[in-house]
């Protein structure tokens, strides 16, 4: 029984993919006896999210670690956040780094363009506040159209391959140029 | 008469820095305020005292509507209430602030002096301060209100005219309003300015009634006051002219220092008992610092916010819910659905009525929300929720608290560090280089929390 533990940006990461694990069961994407939990990153970047990474590794199959770039560059982040990975974890843990935010692929998907500031285009079309992101994720990706585009975005495909593979293969850092 | 909803509506308060000065420890105390701010120190730094200055500002408000007979009863007496037991000074709270009206924005502060004389509480003096666009400032006193103008800002009128009779008139009106000095508005007919707000939105429907009659009622005091009636219909339209660009900002920075007395929640200790209790609710809309009132203020606001649907799925599952719900005979009650079973009030736990209160706070846009110890009955993944609601909202938050586990999920430029300088007064401190504190961190390999408390804030 494949165990994974996806670490995320904040609270309301947390909630997305309570609702993508859901929809990947529905969808027999994801075989019911994968644990999937998550958790947002402990505050700053410190020794204590090292630890809790640690023991993420050890005890879970698969550890992702879900970010955004916020424009500042995915290399650049990717690296950053892989130093807390302990040498002898690396490799189990999977960065996956948004260009922006995850609101991009709520735009995405709905086949709108990804600019600098997603959460802020939605503010501006569906008067969008960060607590809706679970309910506007899930009412997203219920239309099978926004469903099908979203799963080729190249970030999310990302983590479903992170997600949904069964082997325990070492991953490499993908580093997005 | 207007409500606290209806004043709101359309106006922006961003609250931006508190001073406070003789109220306990805080002698001379100020506080530049970010979207977060997480008071830490050791017991008896002042951090709770801070959070009371908050509670003194809104008890002002509920004295001038015949609440509250005296404030300071609170503390058992001025002498608790005030620097170093000393009776003979004031104590001064004041806000800086921005209010965004109508598209037009204005910088403000507005500064209370408080004090007691003969056991009674007494209103010694309001400030308010136009910073932009541009600077002038009210003096409001009971027995007399004067306006404090800027040369500058009268010569413009100079440079507008080009007429001759025109630039003669204007040299009149400023004799008369005797530029940069102290124009006294004498037998004001109300004696505080947020007593003029209050009755105002006793009589108003509306916030741009509330403000336009202000306006027009400190106008007439002006006029009045410098028997400008009498001077002409040329004069008094010149005059009508200027103070417009007077008085209208300063309406506005009085409107928006009554929606942070009147908005701001302070949470103290929660009853929970109360809130368990059934009842008929009343229309309220401010949840009291006690949280007691949180069911007559949902059944007020008319539906359970999305906000607070939504962090009751986050703590309990996407299949969560939380409704209102009635008893037989009518009573109103909080009901939870945790996805598998229901959850009546003897059955909720404490921490999800504060959680309910705190994401009702946010989605009225309470101007500040403070709360002594954050950390109590909530866990540590829920108080997680609610530091990114708080980061992703428009109100300001000012949290007390001992945990660690709080301390490590901050950044930090929210932190602000108390302690007491060698008079026992608390002073605030930030961190200078928030941007090196994670490398140190990481170098250091130790937590936020152990950071600070092991000389990281030396």
């Amino acid at each position: 029984m494949p165990k994974i533990f996806v670490f995320t940006e904040d609270s309301y990461g947390v909630g997305v993919i309570e609702i993508l694990k859901r929809k990947l069961h529905t969808e027999r994407m994801l075989p019911w006896d994968h644990r999937i939990k998550s958790d947002a990153i402990p505050g700053l970047c410190s020794s204590k999210f090292k630890r809790a990474l640690e023991t993420a590794c050890e005890e879970y199959d698969k550890v992702v670690i879900l970010v955004d770039a916020h424009g500042e560059g995915e290399k650049h982040v990717k690296n950053r956040e892989s130093v807390h990975v302990p040498d002898h974890y690396k490799g189990k843990a999977h960065i996956i780094v948004n260009k922006y935010e995850i609101e991009e692929w709520i735009l995405y998907a709905k086949g709108h363009k990804i600019r600098n500031k997603p959460s802020e285009e939605l503010k501006k079309s569906i008067r969008y506040e960060k607590h809706m992101l679970p309910d506007v994720f899930r009412r997203t990706i219920d239309n099978s159209k926004c469903w099908r585009r979203l799963m080729n975005y190249a970030k999310f495909k990302e983590l479903l391959k992170a997600l949904t593979r069964n082997d325990r293969e070492a991953y490499a850092f993908i580093v997005q140029a | 008469m207007a409500d606290i909803d209806e004043v709101m509506k359309g106006i922006e308060v961003k609250v931006k820095k508190l001073r406070v000065r003789n109220f306990k420890s805080l002698k001379d105390f100020e506080l530049d305020l970010q979207r977060l701010n997480v008071i830490i120190g050791p017991n008896g730094s002042g951090k709770t005292n801070s959070i009371e200055a908050l509670k003194l500002f809104k008890m002002v408000l509920d004295y001038l509507r015949g609440e509250e007979i005296n404030p300071f009863l609170e503390w058992w007496g001025y002498k608790n209430a005030v620097w170093k037991g000393d009776e003979n000074l004031p104590i001064t709270i004041d806000f800086e602030y921005s209010v965004t009206y109508k598209d037009k924005s204005v910088d403000s502060s507005y500064e209370i002096t408080v004090a007691e004389s003969d056991k009674e509480f007494k209103i010694l003096e309001e400030r308010i301060s136009i910073l932009s666009p541009l600077e002038v400032t009210l003096l409001a006193r009971s027995d007399l209100w004067k306006l404090i103008l800027k040369r500058e800002l009268l010569e413009k009128y100079y440079t507008k005219v080009s007429e001759e009779e025109i630039i003669k008139l204007r040299l009149e009106v400023l004799d008369k309003l005797k530029a940069n000095q102290e124009v006294e508005i004498k037998e004001s007919p109300h004696r505080y300015l947020m007593k003029l707000v209050l009755d105002m939105i006793k009589i108003m429907a509306d916030t741009e009634s509330v403000v336009g009659f202000m306006h027009d009622n400190i106008c007439d005091s002006i006029s009045e006051s410098l028997g400008l009636d009498a001077m002409g219909y040329h004069l008094s339209i010149v005059l009508d002219d200027l103070l417009d660009d007077l008085v209208y900002p300063i309406t506005l920075g009085a409107v928006g220092a009554y929606i942070i007395a009147e908005g701001t929640i302070i949470l103290g200790r929660i009853e929970y008992k109360a809130i368990r209790e059934p009842i008929h609710p009343k229309r309220e809309l401010i949840i009291s610092g006690d949280g007691s009132n949180l069911i007559s203020v949902l059944s007020s606001v008319g539906e359970i916010p999305e906000r607070v649907v939504n962090s009751i799925k986050y703590v309990f599952g996407m299949d969560s819910n939380v409704r209102l719900e009635t008893t037989s005979d009518g009573r109103a009650y909080l009901k939870f659905y945790d996805g598998k079973s229901e959850l009546n009030p003897p059955s909720v736990p404490d921490g999800l009525y504060k959680l309910v209160i705190l994401e009702l706070a946010l989605e009225r846009n309470a101007p500040i929300i403070a709360c002594d110890e954050i950390e109590n009955s909530l866990h540590a993944r829920t108080i997680r929720y609610v530091i990114d609601e708080i980061r992703n909202s428009s109100s300001v938050g000012i949290f007390a608290t001992h945990s660690p586990a709080v301390i490590d999920i901050l950044r930090p430029e929210e932190v602000v560090i108390l302690e007491k300088d060698q008079e026992g007064a608390t002073k605030p401190h930030r961190f200078e280089k928030p941007a090196e504190i994670s490398a140190k961190l990481n170098k250091l390999g130790v937590t936020f929390s152990e950071y600070i408390l092991y000389g990281g804030y030396a």
